[in-house]
């Protein structure tokens, strides 16, 4: 079984979401509303690796097998301007939209193995990155033709 | 009509005696008259040459009234005893404001010149911005141009002005000052019931049997409509009273519960307020069944808002949440106000939506005495919001549909490619991120004063004083924001011109010209039009874009626009409105008199095809897309949604211990621009101080009147102290007092927003408190109000304070401190 691993993976991938969230918030500190919702986001991410990091002690402890981690777009070189927001978000979507399939891989693993607790921790964990990437692609669409258009 | 004696003749003492003489009703009586008049000395009324006929603009009640004129002069006011909304009576503000109009005008245009502002005429300052708005057009396009209006003006130029921006320029950057006061007001509207739209009527006060009040200091905001809750209060059989705020208010005062929260604990409240309905079976379910969409989601969302849960958090007892849901489960009638409390909060949409849903699990709207009223901040703030000239497009149309963009299109005879509905519309604060970036390029502020009002001052004058934008502002006045514009043009005020608003219960009111404005000050209409024919704004077949310059011309337009929408005006005219005075929209063929109430057959403006939103996610603001929308099939049926209590952006910690709120006193409107030169208005409330509760100041060392500083993590005030019966580590400071640097309140306030009405936080700041030095003698805060100080004689004294909780500790319960008359 290699689920232990994947869960593991998820775990670590989660907290390199948190990391970048809150990179997004330091370099564009100007935009309110990015920092907030990255924050917010950034807490979430912190809970959930917490979560499947306990469910999986419990229940799919490691057995030595480890995959590569997710690895978290480069951040922080981006200008704190709108064309910077927009690279930076782009980057953002493209992780947690990795990390939100990683989730529905689990639920499918759960059902797999009849197991209602991973069902219901995946669905949420899969539903709660369903928020983070619909923001982040709604707020990218907000920015792009100001950032493209009327800035430089 | 009331006999009142000479000596009780309202409008010579509207300043101690705000509310005027009592007129006492019963449930389903009509509110007796009384009129309300206030002539300059030296005036008697048989002198009075013209009464010209409109309403007030000094807050969103909009009392009908006629203004005195004498050789082309204003002398006066009286009140119309035949307006729906006032029956004769003015306000403070009413009676008294209209002379701030008459001192410190703005008289010629400005322009800066080696970087001060000096004279200029018209020619030279409309040149100077067309030239800076076509080189940017050229270079940068159409979102290089931001427009932030006001809750100031008339239909006539919001529309006239959307147009402008919406079918020649093309730039979703427009905006009103309404995002800091009636946004969420709007966005509650939306997301509950598909559209924007006042629903109830002031006429539902006459007949309810329980007001709830949430965050909303209506005593003094709306001093008329106080009013007319007191002569129910005091009337044969009065309605319970429930005041959610933490200041001890004069509602507060009469109130049967008061639940004095921590501030930025609503939607904590809200959640618990729904559980207890749900728990009790409080629930008219038929009307759900058929009426609503969510039940089961929003019954699952709140299972855990105890009453227990939430007084942990909101500081009150639990008991006192209980006693609010039994009058609210229990009434027949019950009408819920919402205001500032709720709307400039981080959760602001939230928590109002959960006042529409209280009143949807009851069936509890739609007939007389029951509904909600979600107040608006200022008096034409409802036109801004609905004629396009703010983040929405005109009429309550949705940007996400296709067809509505084509029906404006088609009506303007532009591409529908020019209309600017690729995203959401801009809203304010993100306008100014664009300025200070320079990304806008021409930002045209008018009449309103945003280097007073918005969040984080320091930063707003930083980006309007940078070169890297270019400012113009319209305004009656050289105020805080005019003196860092490029260009400043004098515009005519309120009666120095002709033109429509309409009110937060939907009546539309003419403003009909009484005098001249001063010097060469023009109106915001004449500007605009200016400015669109210099700018050469055409339709697709090459006609000028605007086919009006009058108001009358105007208004058709917007009639035409509003036809067939919820905010139908297709059946009024001006002269209507001169006769009859206010009358609620929609008028149309249906409705030729007007309309009441709406919804009264529980059929709601959320079929896909007709909302104005397919709603949003309330935590993080994102839209809702139309094909999620459509599976919850709402299909004319109310959305019952709410998401989990989140604590506020910033909470007090060690450094700074205290929740800052910010608010307004009776006697001033805004950033005081007119107020401030009404001598009876400034002699009430001069200047700026600071409450704190009685258990604090004692605490921190400070007595009546000592200078404190405020400070939090992006400035500081310094003020007077008053000490004042408001909830224990809670701060209070006045808005409105901008003059200096010192004593506005926006130096400390932080900069974040709702996620969906995107209405500022100016409820919750953690700040520290701090003595300068003694002070020599009270504080300049009024006494007979939310500020009245501490007093040993006050039958109240001790109650709330005598036996002081820890600041986080559960207040005391005001409940049964109200007045003994009523209210109970």
């Amino acid at each position: 079984m290699r689920l232990p691993a994947h869960l593991a993976m998820l775990g670590d991938a989660e907290r390199s979401l948190a990391l970048t969230h809150r990179a997004v918030t330091s370099e564009h500190a100007a935009d309110a509303d990015v920092v907030l919702a990255c924050a917010r986001f950034a807490r979430q991410c912190d809970e959930r690796a917490q979560a499947v990091d306990a469910f999986a002690a419990e229940r799919y402890p490691l057995k030595g097998e480890t995959f590569n981690p997710l690895v978290a777009p480069d951040f922080g070189r981006a200008e704190g301007d709108s064309i910077g927001l927009l690279r930076d978000l782009a980057a953002l979507h493209q992780f947690a939209t990795r990390v939100q399939v990683t989730w529905e891989h689990v639920e499918q693993a759960g059902h797999g193995l009849h197991d209602r607790g991973l069902i219901a921790l995946a669905s949420r964990g899969f539903g709660d990155l369903d928020v983070q990437v619909k923001w982040v692609k709604h707020r990218m669409k907000n920015e792009a033709a100001q950032a493209l258009i009327a800035t430089g | 009509m009331t006999d009142l004696t000479a000596q009780e003749r309202p409008g010579r003492d509207r300043i101690t005696d705000i509310w005027g003489a009592r007129t006492p009703f019963a449930a389903g009586e009509a509110w007796p008259d009384r009129v309300d008049e206030y002539l300059i000395d030296g005036v008697e009324a048989d002198q009075v040459q013209n009464w010209v006929r409109g309403a007030c603009l000094l807050c969103s009640n909009g009392c009908g009234l006629e203004v005195a004129v004498i050789d082309g002069r204003m002398v006066g006011m009286r009140g119309r005893a035949d307006d729906r909304i006032n029956h004769g009576r003015l306000g403070p503000k009413g009676l008294y404001g209209w002379q701030g109009e008459q001192e410190g005008r703005l008289t010629r245009p400005l322009i800066r010149r080696d970087g001060r502002l000096v004279e200029t005429d018209w020619e030279t300052a409309m040149g100077a911005i067309v030239e800076r708005s076509k080189a940017l057009l050229e270079t940068k396009g159409p979102l290089s141009h931001g427009f932030y209006t006001s809750g100031q003006l008339t239909i006539e130029e919001y529309y006239t002005l959307c147009v402008i921006g919406k079918a020649g320029i093309g730039t979703p950057h427009m905006d009103g000052n309404t995002r800091l006061c009636t946004a969420t007001a709007s966005a509650a509207f939306q997301e509950t019931f598909g559209s924007d739209g006042q629903f109830s009527s002031y006429t539902d006060i006459d007949s309810c049997d329980a007001i709830f009040l949430f965050g909303h200091n209506v005593a003094e905001t709306q001093t008329v409509l106080w009013a007319r809750m007191l002569d129910r209060l005091d009337g044969p059989n009065p309605p319970q009273l429930v005041c959610v705020d933490p200041r001890r208010t004069r509602v507060a005062e009469r109130a049967t519960v008061h639940l004095p929260i921590r501030n930025g604990t609503n939607l904590a409240l809200m959640n618990a307020l729904v559980h207890e309905l749900i728990t009790l079976d409080a629930v008219d379910h038929d009307y759900v069944d058929a009426h609503t969409v969510g039940f089961d989601d929003l019954a699952r969302a709140t299972s855990d808002a105890t009453p227990e849960w939430a007084a942990e958090i909101c500081g009150v007892p639990a008991e006192d949440i209980r006693r609010a849901a039994h009058i609210f489960a229990s009434g027949e009638r019950v009408v819920s106000t919402c205001s500032m409390g709720f709307y400039q909060s981080h959760q602001a949409t939230a928590a109002s939506c959960q006042v529409n849903n209280l009143h949807l699990l009851r069936g509890m709207l739609g007939r007389p005495g029951a509904g909600v009223l979600q107040m608006n901040g200022q008096p034409s703030a409802e036109n801004n919001r609905e004629a396009g000239c703010g983040a929405a497009l005109p009429g309550f149309r949705n940007f996400e549909n296709a067809e509505h963009v084509r029906e404006l299109a088609a009506l303007w005879n532009v591409d529908p490619l020019v209309i600017p509905a690729w995203s959401p519309p801009t809203n304010a604060m993100t306008m100014f991120r664009y300025a200070e970036e320079g990304s806008i390029g021409l930002l045209w502020i008018a009449g309103t004063n945003p280097a007073v009002s918005m969040p984080n001052l320091a930063r707003i004058r930083s980006t309007l004083a940078g070169e890297q934008c270019f400012v113009v502002v319209s305004d009656g006045y050289l105020n805080e924001t005019a003196e860092l514009a490029d260009v400043v043009l004098p515009t005519a005020l309120w009666a120095e011109k002709t033109g429509t608003f309409t009110n937060v219960d939907r009546t539309v009111h003419l403003q009909e010209k009484a005098v001249d404005p001063p010097g060469e000050a023009r109106t915001d209409l004449e500007i605009w039009v200016d400015y669109a024919r210099r700018l050469g704004l055409k339709d697709k077949d090459g006609a000028p874009l605007l086919t009006w310059d009058t108001p009358e011309a105007a208004f058709e337009g917007w009639k035409a626009c509003s036809a067939g929408r919820p905010c139908d005006y297709s059946g009024l005219t001006y002269e209507m409105l001169h006769e009859r005075g206010g009358i609620q929209w929609p008028v149309n063929a249906e409705h030729p008199d007007g309309t009441e109430r709406l919804y009264t057959d529980a059929e709601f403006p959320t079929h896909p095809d007709y909302c104005e939103t397919y709603g949003h996610n309330l935590t993080t603001g994102t839209p809702v897309d139309r094909m999620t929308y459509l599976a919850d099939h709402p299909d004319g049926r109310a959305v019952l949604k709410t998401v989990p209590y989140e604590p506020a952006y910033e909470t007090p910690d060690e450094e700074y211990p205290f929740r800052l709120t910010t608010g307004r006193t009776v006697y001033h409107f805004h950033t005081r621009t007119k107020t401030k030169r009404a001598p009876q208005l400034q002699d009430a409330a001069p200047s700026a101080w600071i409450e704190l509760s009685e258990p604090d100041a004692l605490a921190l060392g400070i007595r009546e009147g000592d200078i404190v500083r405020v400070t939090s993590r992006r400035g500081h005030v310094d003020a007077p102290a008053r000490v004042s019966h408001i909830r224990q580590g809670v701060v209070f400071a006045p808005w409105h007092y901008g003059s200096d640097a010192e004593t506005a309140a926006n130096e400390l306030t932080v900069t974040a927003w709702d996620p969906v009405s995107k209405q500022p936080e100016f409820k919750v700041a953690a700040v520290a408190v701090q003595k300068l030095r003694d002070g020599d003698g009270p504080s300049p805060a009024p006494t007979i109000t939310a500020s009245a100080p501490v007093s040993k004689d006050d039958p109240w004294h001790g109650e709330t304070n005598a036996a002081p909780p820890p600041s986080d500790a559960i207040a005391s319960n005001s409940a049964d401190v109200g007045s003994a008359d009523g209210g109970r």
